[in-house]
């Protein structure tokens, strides 16, 4: 047994001269302060406090406009209050946009409150219809996932021209029904929002703690838990927004196109939607949020030296995202309409998310040594 | 086993003799019994817990199988859990050495048989488990310091020929030196990949983090890496340097296994490995054991009782043929044109451990040759993020998903549909590149043993 107490000691001997060492290594991370552990953190605060938080905030802040303002409509069902409950849909919609990156982690895929469950489309507008009708729902309830959150929304006041709806919510058939629905598909936005800003907040969970402290490259960091986050949502720029519509998926055998699948349908703001994420993507990208530039995604390649195709990867994603906002912003709405007119521009741009998608989900994380996995694994 | 290649031709017969023939005490086959079965229940319980086994084979609508194994498939929730559960119960029974045979048998067969299943999740100690338990199953390791021996003293031996010692040795040495050799290669050793990109990634962790964002130390770490793969086998079987190179194995696999995330696989090696230790050493450690059970003292017998096989004929047969696969298996890959960790192609079973890092994107298309219609695939309806994962950046995956394709879209009406695939890879940090020749219908492609002639090649002005 000699030699195991012999290991043991050899052991403790390692211990001790690696924790000497590391008090040289400390004192010379905190000194060169370019060093990779340092910036690292500088980035998730930056995203932290400067971007996500604020997000949230601004679609809280919507949200809750929004709310009273459909309940000032139905109190006061006139085209002058419902003209501005329809901007005030609009300007949270284009804020949900803003916040769907961080869709999946964190206080947003709380069973209470699953933000991306706000945004399921199309609409299952006979769903809505029914529960009109018979008066008997709960909106948050999985069963009611096609019939909430912004889609219902832009059914229930896009729906028919406003002199219609005007009627529709007045002296229609089941109009104090209708009302209702309203308000409880706008109570369950703004429930749902508000848990996830408060459990972000630092005076509240303070999730956002947590977020920019967790470092390193692992799934559950920081980093790890946004880029698998960015990706799943820019994949639904690509796959929802644009692919479905233009028919780009092998349904049987028909592959025409499909414009009623578009987001926003009845309201026909699918491209001014589109914009607003692809914009918060590049915002992530570029540091740049409410504060004005700072650190982003782009940081960390540029402190890797990540290359692409003979030159900088870090360019080369800031270029790519340039054009492609460029490109969309060219696409008239309603998006409907442009697709069956002119479907040119619109496959440009499902093109370049494409190559996007291939530089967010392949070169990025295998240059930062991050897992693009949504779930775990050995490896070996 | 590598060590007696110094000695002449006729000492080799001899020292060879001297290894295999020459009876060893058994009590080393005792003790890598119980640290096998208890690793292994160790393993399959986290296993469990992590909820894997629904994750892995429950969940998934698709797997992907092994060349020759398309017939193994998962046996349903109810089935595969049965499974995990006879694996916990069979490692415990080798541990104790009760009904050793049954228990080692069984454990081989379902270990893998779960192995077989899906190429998603294969591992190189995954591999490793199978053939160690294989080997455990040829020898009486129960025949001594076991539940078998209490129930049964009669089964008791103390002597047994050295190869029941050796072949682990030999095995645990084959694995180190090949994933040594292959480290000898210009990305890990002229470039420091993926060491490179893996290391900085890890400046968060205290102590050592702040130094791992420096090039050099990734040089540093891939050197030593290759030598402590290349050497270590050496300096365990020669005895002045046994308790170092064991200490060295400790600080080696602690050290990889709070970088990276390989789960088990240090404990695992950590573990086996006190098989180099002497005869003597195990027998104190089985003294010990003995105590901590309440056994009465088994160690020092004066009695000896030899283990002879029936047929040792047949068994050294069957060893030669199993070492000298396991010794070519991993040379295989000189058969295939181009560069092995781009293509793949004979990759695996070689103990080429951590030595990537690859990432891809592949968007299948079908097209129905009739209307000439085409779309995209959303992969999500058939994979899970995981086989989606690692099938984009393998090809044989990648093959085997798009006949899958093919047979969906035909069961959905759609005439003989072409599949092809446009695929993004990126290799060691060489950026994304197109990975597949995208015109190839990959439905009317099979799968052999022959080189894959649509993987395009890896041009990288960087390398060779």
């Amino acid at each position: 047994m000699k030699r195991i107490t012999g290991l043991l000691l050899g052991c403790a001997g390692i211990a001790l001269v690696m924790s000497v060492f590391s008090c040289s290594k400390d004192t010379t991370g905190t000194i060169n302060n370019g060093s990779g552990a340092d910036a690292q953190d500088s980035i998730l605060l930056n995203l932290g406090y400067n971007i996500i938080l604020p997000s949230y905030q601004s679609l809280a802040d919507t949200v809750n406009s929004l709310d009273s303002a459909i309940t000032d409509f139905n109190q006061s069902t006139d085209s002058a209050h419902l003209a501005r409950v329809k901007t005030l849909f609009k300007n949270a919609y284009v804020a949900w946009q803003a916040a769907s990156e961080y869709d999946y982690f964190g206080p947003a895929t709380d069973p209470q409150s699953v933000l991306k469950s706000l945004n399921i489309f199309p609409v299952g507008t006979t769903q809505i219809d029914n529960n009109i009708a018979n008066g008997n729902y709960n909106v948050n309830t999985a069963a009611n996932i096609a019939a909430k959150g912004f889609p219902a929304l832009d059914y229930l006041l896009f729906g028919a021209n406003n002199t219609e709806l005007i009627v529709d919510y007045t002296t229609g058939i089941n109009a104090s029904n209708r009302k209702r629905y309203l308000s409880a598909v706008a109570a369950d936005i703004k429930t749902e929002v508000n848990a996830v800003l408060t459990a972000w907040s630092p005076q509240g969970g303070n999730y956002v703690h947590t977020f920019v402290t967790a470092t390193g490259n692992s799934a559950a960091s920081g980093l790890g838990l946004l880029l698998n986050s960015y990706n799943q949502d820019f994949e639904i720029l690509k796959n929802f927004r644009l692919a479905l519509p233009l028919g780009k998926f092998p349904i049987g055998s028909s592959l025409a196109i499909q414009p009623e699948e578009v987001e926003a349908f009845y309201s026909g703001i699918s491209v001014k939607l589109a914009l607003a994420q692809l914009k918060a993507v590049q915002g992530i990208y570029l540091g740049t949020g409410a504060q004005g530039n700072g650190l982003g995604l782009r940081d960390y390649l540029v402190k890797a030296n990540a290359q692409y195709n003979g030159g900088l990867l870090s360019d080369t994603i800031a270029v790519k995202l340039a054009t492609a906002v460029t490109d969309l912003q060219a696409i008239p709405d309603p998006l409907a309409v442009t697709i069956q007119d002119n479907p040119g521009p619109a496959n440009a741009v499902f093109a370049e998310t494409q190559k996007l998608v291939v530089l967010f989900k392949t070169d990025m994380p295998s240059a930062l040594g991050v897992l693009i996995n949504y779930g775990d694994n050995d490896g070996d | 086993m590598m060590a007696i290649n110094t000695h002449g031709n006729h000492s080799v017969m001899d020292t060879m003799k001297n290894v295999f023939k020459r009876e060893k005490h058994i009590a080393p086959l005792a003790v890598l019994r119980i640290a096998f079965g208890i690793i292994m229940f160790i393993s399959t319980l986290r296993f469990l817990l992590k909820g894997w086994v629904a994750d892995f084979y429950i969940k998934p609508v698709f797997h992907f199988t092994f060349y020759g194994f398309g017939w193994v498939r998962p046996l349903g929730a109810v089935g595969m859990y049965i499974v995990f559960a006879i694996l916990l119960l069979a490692s415990l029974c080798i541990a104790a050495g009760f009904f050793y045979r049954v228990a080692i048998t069984v454990f081989f067969i379902c270990f893998t048989y779960i192995e077989l299943i899906d190429v998603t999740y294969y591992l190189n100690h995954y591999y490793f488990i199978s053939l160690f338990s294989f080997l455990l199953l040829l020898v009486p390791a129960h025949r001594y310091f076991s539940l078998d021996v209490v129930r049964c003293p009669s089964l008791k031996r103390t002597l047994v020929p050295g190869w029941c010692i050796a072949i682990f040795k030999a095995q645990l040495c084959l694995i180190y030196f090949f994933a040594g050799l292959a480290k000898l290669n210009a990305d890990w050793m002229l470039h420091a990949m993926p060491l490179r990109i893996w290391l900085p990634a890890n400046a968060h962790l205290p102590v050592a983090g702040p130094w791992l964002i420096h090039t050099w130390v990734a040089y540093v770490f891939s050197w030593a890496g290759a030598f402590f793969d290349l050497i270590i086998g050496f300096l365990l079987l020669y005895k002045p340097t046994r308790s170092m190179a064991y200490l060295l194995v400790v600080v080696f696999h602690l050290l990889t296994g709070w970088l990276f995330k390989i789960g088990m696989f240090p404990y695992i090696m950590i573990a086996v490995t006190i098989i180099f230790f002497s005869e003597a050493w195990h027998q104190k450690l089985i003294v010990r054991l003995g105590r901590l059970v309440g056994a009465k003292a088994s160690g020092m017998e004066i009695t000896t009782r030899s283990y002879r096989f029936s047929f040792p004929g047949l068994m050294y047969g069957m060893l030669a043929v199993y070492f000298v696969f396991q010794l070519l298996l991993p040379f295989r890959y000189l058969l295939y044109p181009g560069k092995l960790y781009w293509t793949e192609e004979g990759y695996r079973f070689s103990w080429r451990v951590m030595l990537m890092e690859k990432a891809g994107t592949t968007f299948f298309y079908v097209k129905d040759p009739q209307t000439g219609k085409q779309g995209e695939v959303l992969n999500e309806a058939f994979l899970t993020p995981m086989q989606e994962r690692m099938m984009e950046t393998q090809p044989d995956m990648i093959l085997q998903y798009a006949h899958y394709l093919h047979d969906v879209y035909a069961a959905r009406g759609v005439h003989d549909p072409e599949v092809t695939v446009k695929s993004y890879v990126t290799l060691n940090g060489s950026g994304s590149r197109l990975y597949i020749d995208s015109t190839v219908d990959l439905a009317k492609q099979k799968e052999s043993f022959f080189t894959k002639k649509w993987i395009l090649p890896f041009h990288n002005s960087s390398d060779q």
